[in-house]
């Protein structure tokens, strides 16, 4: 799973950095040579948005997720971990959500085979299928996450207490 | 539905969900409760939405550009060049840590990536020189926060499409505020080590030839902030493409002037893209609140409490510009900015406010979010540069800077024009 996230965010970066050559060529084309390919903002688009939704396994794998750190201090620390991979798995509950809802769009775009409404008709499913499978392995990352937390902490305890017995 | 909400939001984040997760539950929960129609259903279709928005593009691309910057080596050369000009003013370095943070910043959408890259140029010669270190790190601290009211903005973009304002205009109006904010900054610096030299170091001797001799190096940064602001004012591009080219500037730039390589370009990339995927994560669930709070009419409710409060609109302004202040104490500034902008901005709208000049003032609010203790994101930046040495001495340092951020607050709701005058002049 770790080299499944870092090779997403790889890619992920790889497919922004693409996002910004077509934007940039685009760019130069039209100012420059009055040439307008059209359709770069589109396909940067649907770049990023995949590129996003691959980037978050590692997001959720390396807890980088900002909470509120005043409100959390008030938490007595001897209950702190154990909350905070709650949280943690109340996230992964609202992505699961989404990634549900995003597979079975992507699922009635291929059944309708429903195309963008612009000029290069891009079939939906094509960029809505790759935005949610980052999206639920991002799910298994977040899940991964709680539970290696949990284990962690509970060795940590067992520990703890047969030391002091 | 007001204390539903708020002890949902509260709830949720006190027990530590991460802010994406407590937005998005709390729309969850709002659609579940109050909506006619199952929300759930909606909310593939919403964030898809938002994810293929070509504005958001912007958002990647400056991270990008800032990463490269940093490790592009070429803040040392535009610092040394910025001190030989400004250093013979009283209080010397102190005024080359403003006057290149306010350049960077317009180079850089973020007021963290500002402070980190200055101040690890800067933090070195505190000791080299003799510095008191209190006010010089306040300098850099503060002048950091410059990266998200100086364009390009990344906050300024998502305050854009929480409220449908157009980016060019906030941008435009982020200008002279920027500078000016930068000038008073400069300013205090001045008084301060005029009353207390002993803040300063010694002033080193610059001819006039040396001066001259170091203008070159100004040129990457200037070209760069062209090529990304020019191009939008210039109407060839929209701030997605000009941050597109921004990276392929700033990636040239790195590879012939600085000490970008292949490896440090990846990283570059990587760094780029966590970034990218946490914030995104906040602004999708943010996008997707915006949508339920529209539905279920949230903000309609609020505004009819505070129209029972039976204040005026000014009364109300300062009165939420003094909830702002409390939160930036505790509150980290993008999550200010996507938990509140959904809810307050309709509430300005309605109180015949201006929303582009409400989006400066918002963004200085935040700035002033960044120097403030506990949770100020900046001081900690400038504290991680540091060899040794104690927080409570970045936080010090800062604190009169806080005070002209204020000053700046209240000029700015007395002469709103000073952000509206360049948008009404070009639009």
């Amino acid at each position: 799973m770790d080299r499944v996230a870092r090779v997403g965010t790889v890619v992920g970066g790889f497919l922004i950095f693409a996002a910004a050559l077509i934007v940039t060529l685009e760019l130069i084309l039209r100012n420059v040579f009055n040439i307008s390919m059209g359709g770069a903002d589109e396909i940067s688009s649907y770049l990023f948005a995949v590129a996003v939704a691959w980037g978050l396994p590692q997001v959720m794998l390396s807890d980088g997720n900002v909470r509120i750190e005043a409100l959390v201090n008030t938490i007595p620390p001897a209950f702190r971990s154990w909350i905070l991979r709650l949280g943690n798995l109340v996230l992964v509950f609202f992505l699961s959500v989404l990634a549900w809802r995003a597979g079975e769009m992507a699922w009635i775009s291929y059944e309708t085979a429903s195309r963008a409404v612009t000029p290069l008709q891009t079939p939906l499913a094509i960029p809505q299928s790759l935005w949610a499978l980052g999206l639920a392995i991002a799910v298994v990352a977040g899940l991964l996450q709680v539970f290696r937390g949990f284990s962690a902490k509970l060795k940590e305890d067992l520990d703890d207490f047969s030391n002091e017995h | 539905m007001i204390p539903f909400a708020l002890i949902v939001l509260l709830g949720l984040l006190v027990i530590g969900v991460p802010v994406a997760g407590s937005l998005g539950m709390l729309g969850l929960a709002l659609g579940e409760g109050y909506s006619f129609m199952p929300i759930d259903r909606a909310i593939a279709e919403v964030i898809w939405q938002t994810s293929v928005d070509f504005l958001l593009v912007a958002i990647p691309l400056f991270v990008l550009m800032g990463e490269i910057l940093v490790r592009a080596g070429i803040a040392k050369r535009v610092y040394d060049a910025i001190a030989a000009w400004l250093s013979w003013l009283p209080g010397g370095l102190m005024h080359a840590n403003i006057g290149t943070c306010a350049l960077f910043a317009a180079n850089s959408g973020s007021s963290v990536a500002t402070a980190a890259t200055i101040g690890t140029v800067a933090v070195p010669e505190i000791k080299r020189r003799g510095y008191g270190p209190k006010l010089f790190l306040g300098s850099i601290a503060a002048g950091g926060t410059l990266g998200i009211l100086i364009p390009p903005s990344i906050n300024l973009i998502i305050f854009g499409l929480l409220t449908n304002t157009s980016v060019p205009k906030l941008y435009l109006a982020g200008f002279i505020p920027g500078f000016a904010l930068a000038l008073l900054f400069m300013v205090l610096i001045a008084v301060l080590c005029l009353r207390k030299p002993e803040l300063a170091a010694p002033k080193q001797k610059i001819t006039w030839g040396q001066r001259i001799a170091v203008l070159p190096d100004l040129l990457p940064p200037l070209l760069l902030f062209f090529a990304v602001v020019g191009s939008i004012y210039a109407g060839w591009a929209t701030p997605t493409e000009a941050a597109s080219l921004g990276v392929v500037v700033s990636l040239i730039l790195g590879f012939w002037q600085g000490e970008l390589t292949w490896s440090s370009f990846k990283d570059a990339m990587e760094g780029a893209m966590k970034t990218t995927a946490m914030v995104m994560l906040i602004i999708l669930a943010a996008s997707f609140l915006n949508f339920v709070l529209g539905m279920v009419g949230l903000t309609r409710a609020i505004f009819g409490v505070i129209q029972e409060l039976g204040l005026t609109p000014y009364e109300t302004l300062f009165l939420l510009i003094g909830i702002y202040v409390v939160l930036g104490f505790f509150m980290e500034t993008l999550s200010m900015l996507v938990i509140t902008t959904p809810i307050i901005a309709p509430i300005i709208g309605d109180l015949g406010f201006d929303l582009v000049w409400f989006g400066i003032l918002l963004t200085l609010l935040l700035e002033l979010a960044l120097i403030t203790p506990p949770v100020g994101v900046n001081l900690y930046v400038v504290q991680s540069v540091r060899p040794d040495g104690d927080i409570s001495e970045v936080i010090a340092g800062a604190l009169p800077f806080v005070g002209v951020m204020l000053l700046m607050v209240v000029l700015l709701v007395i002469f709103p024009d000073i952000a509206l005058w360049l948008p009404d002049l070009f639009g």
